[in-house]
């Protein structure tokens, strides 16, 4: 077989793939909608130094952008592989990296002030309107219930639809989860807050994919709201309750159960939160009039066994609280328990948690932001809003929620719910105009347990890194993370897809420190379609880019630490970053 | 979203296709489904990983000086990505080859088609592509020496197993 009469056969099997018809572009989408994820696998060393030399070819990109050298994306394309599709499963984390990361398109028609709740698998996303959120809505309409609704599960990063909301919905209205049941009471008329309202209590089935109506209490309370309780158990209570009027009803095991009267009184801004075996409300004090001597307290009480026992005031008092594992936070910054003008309330000094165990609070660190929106903790994540800073209560610092692309964080109507550590939100505005673009349906999701830290000299914020990637430094090779007194430049984790967000600014600061042949590390991780994370260590020494790649958990991989360097070099006519995979196995461990 | 709503979307993202790219695409769409079909012996995989490809192009329409490269190393990556997935998942016949093509072509495909990835990709680029060594390790971010080496075992292999062909 000479190589001319292989180059024909070659050809001539190639081209039993014809007659190829180029179909439209316009229905490629369609075309790519296949079986298959696409995601390539990270055991081919040749095109995982690939995906990493890219990486850096980026990182690079930001200095030569500096300096007027070549755009660098001219040089740099991205050796991905074929990407998820709407309707194609990809089991790698969509919100593997920092910041917030945009769901596939989902089936659900744009809209704002959508009901989002976490059921324990997936993220539900009903109701809501088709107009725009005030304050640039018409304020003489509250525009279209929207009756469709579907489900966004983060582990497999797809969505589905599920069933219609009955027609006798309206998108206003309030909702908790049961045993992974929505419930969701919607109001007809929304301009009624008074008693007697005409509402319809609706619950989806995540068993059945059904909505069943449940029948409600003889009187519905006005500003009514519902919290999931007592593990199987949904309060409805009124959000206000001024006069003492209307009971906190429980509806468990199909019937309707009156609660204790509870202790507090009058009050408003009434929140019932899941104590776990106790039913915890915080409801603000009346007072007589504005600038009182006596301030609008925050009062707290708990139901326990039938008995509610008031909950100690404290400075940190504050709502409305959400619970994190045996802790309720007010994940909130300045402002006041009462109300914010005149003396109706305290200031606030700093926000706080109050342990269900030991009945005690505590003040979140000093100074607390004033626009905290949210919590994260080993428990899991309660971020309320798209923007402002979170509080990571076990390290006791604050970070500032990442930016929603397109200015969608500027926005008003955006849905927001928390589950297994993962923050969603779903549509919302699209402009502060009147008469404006409308809404959007766009989904994101946050991961923020995964956010590195920014840049650092500090060998201690490497070792972090390493103990959140899970990389053993033990059996890295010599001198691999040694900081050498340079910066430690942070990290990232990237899906097969490169749907992950890029730490700019971890690239940035390894740029720069290659450009000043600075000492300095940056790390990559990849996490592989099977869940097996492999992580490149990117180190600078004297301007060029040594980088050792842990396959030690890869089980397709070759189990051992590789490394190789990359230089700058001139290709096609440009200057790339030209990686040279040495391939030496440093601590090669025998596959069987 | 109904039928017709999702209609409207998809119109509009294509209206985003610039002229530039579309003419690349019609140019080059049959070559690589060709190349990708070298690589994995079956047409569909080989039609959607060029689109997927085609797709990811799109998406960085605007950051590219050599689209074409891009395409092209885009699509043998992404072949790479199916011929490792088939080493762990289900094994997929492949296509049947033409009515009354010589024994010796469907015995070559399938010698083709059993050899390591990269060597199978560096013969591929080569005589199916037209790419000399630099180009075949532009595309596979492999060095030059690697290329020729890869190229010759899988020669040489081919050579053992079809030693009269």
């Amino acid at each position: 077989m000479d190589e001319r009469s292989l180059h024909d056969d070659l050809l001539a099997i190639s081209e039993w793939a014809d007659p190829v018809s180029v179909p439209d572009p316009d229905h490629l989408d369609a075309h790519t909608v296949g079986d298959h994820d696409g995601a390539p696998r990270p055991g081919d060393a040749g095109r995982r130094v690939l995906l990493a030399a890219a990486a850096v070819l980026l990182v690079i990109g930001g200095v030569w952008v500096l300096t007027g050298r070549d755009d660098p994306a001219t040089v740099a394309p991205t050796p991905t592989s074929t990407s998820p599709s709407t309707s194609t499963p990809d089991s790698t984390d969509p919100a593997g990296g920092s910041g917030w990361v945009e769901t596939p398109p989902g089936p659900l028609l744009p809209r704002a002030d959508a009901q989002v709740l976490w059921t324990g698998t997936e993220f539900v996303v009903f109701a809501g309107t088709d107009q725009a959120p005030c304050p640039v809505c018409d304020y003489a309409s509250y525009g279209n219930t929207l009756h469709d609704a579907a489900a966004y599960d983060p582990a497999t990063n797809t969505w589905r639809t599920i069933a219609d909301l009955p027609d006798a919905s309206s998108y206003i209205g309030t909702s908790a989860v049961v045993d992974g049941d929505v419930f969701w009471l919607s109001v007809r008329d929304p301009s009624t807050n008074s008693s007697g309202i005409d509402a319809t209590l609706q619950r989806w089935s995540s068993t059945n994919d059904t909505w069943t109506e449940i029948a409600l209490p003889a009187e519905v309370p006005g500003n009514p709201r519902l919290a999931g309780v007592l593990m199987s158990g949904l309060v409805l209570y009124p959000g206000t309750d001024e006069v003492g009027a209307f009971p906190d009803q429980l509806w468990a095991a199909g019937s309707w159960t009156t609660l204790p009267d509870d202790p507090l009184g009058p009050s408003y801004d009434r929140q019932i939160v899941d104590g776990g075996d106790a039913v915890i409300l915080f409801a603000k004090s009346l007072t007589e009039a504005q600038n009182t001597a006596t301030p609008s307290l925050v009062q707290g009480a708990s139901l326990f066994s039938g008995t509610w026992e008031t909950i100690p005031v404290s400075d940190q008092l504050y709502t409305p609280m959400t619970r994190l594992g045996d802790a309720l936070y007010a994940p909130f910054g300045g402002g006041a328990d009462g109300g914010e003008v005149g003396n109706w309330g305290r200031t606030v000094p700093n926000g706080g948690s109050y342990a269900l165990d030991t009945h005690t609070w505590s003040a979140f660190p000093a100074t607390t932001p004033e626009d905290l929106m949210g919590v994260v903790s080993s428990d899991g994540t309660a971020v309320l809003g798209v923007k402002g800073h979170v509080l990571h209560a076990d390290a006791g610092s604050y970070s500032v929620i990442p930016t929603l692309p397109d200015g969608l964080g500027d926005q008003f109507g955006q849905a927001i719910a928390n589950g297994d550590g993962t923050v969603f939100t779903f549509g919302g505005g699209l402009g502060n105009v009147r008469g404006g673009p409308g809404v959007h349906g766009r989904g994101f999701v946050w991961r923020p347990g995964t956010d590195p830290e920014p840049p650092s000299g500090d060998p201690a914020a490497l070792d972090r890194a390493l103990a959140i990637l899970g990389i053993d430094p033990a059996g890295a090779p010599s001198g691999s993370l040694d900081l050498a007194g340079g910066t430690f430049c942070g990290y990232e984790v990237n899906t097969l897809d490169d749907s992950s967000q890029h730490n700019e600014t971890g690239r940035s600061c390894f740029a720069d420190a290659l450009d000043r042949r600075a000492p300095a590390i940056f790390i990559e991780q990849l996490v592989t379609t099977e869940g097996q994370p492999v992580a490149t260590v990117w180190r600078t020494v004297d301007g060029r880019g040594i980088y050792s790649v842990d396959e030690t958990r890869e089980a397709l991989g070759s189990r051992a630490w590789r490394i190789g360097e990359c230089v700058l070099a001139p290709t096609n006519g440009a200057v790339a970053f030209v990686c040279v995979d040495n391939g030496i196995d440093v601590n090669p461990t025998p596959t069987t | 979203m109904g039928p017709e709503a999702r209609l409207e979307l998809v119109k509009d993202e294509a209206r985003m296709w610039p002229p530039d790219l579309v003419a690349l695409y019609r140019q080059q769409y049959a070559p690589l489904v060709r190349l990708a079909y070298g690589m994995l012996g079956r047409r569909t995989e080989a039609e959607e990983v060029v689109q997927d490809a085609v797709l990811r192009l799109r998406n960085r329409w605007d950051q590219l000086a050599n689209p074409a490269a891009y395409l092209q190393r885009s699509v043998v990556n992404g072949c790479i990505s199916i011929i490792r997935r088939r080493g762990v998942a289900e094994r997929v016949p492949f296509d049947p080859p033409p009515a009354d093509v010589p024994d010796r072509l469907v015995e070559l495909r399938d010698v083709l088609l059993r050899l390591p990835e990269r060597q199978r990709a560096a013969i591929v680029l080569r005589h199916v592509a037209g790419l000399d060594d630099v180009e075949i390790a532009e595309v596979l971010g492999l060095r030059r020496s690697t290329v020729r080496s890869l190229v010759a075992r899988g020669l040489s292999a081919m050579q053992k197993e079809i030693p009269h062909g």
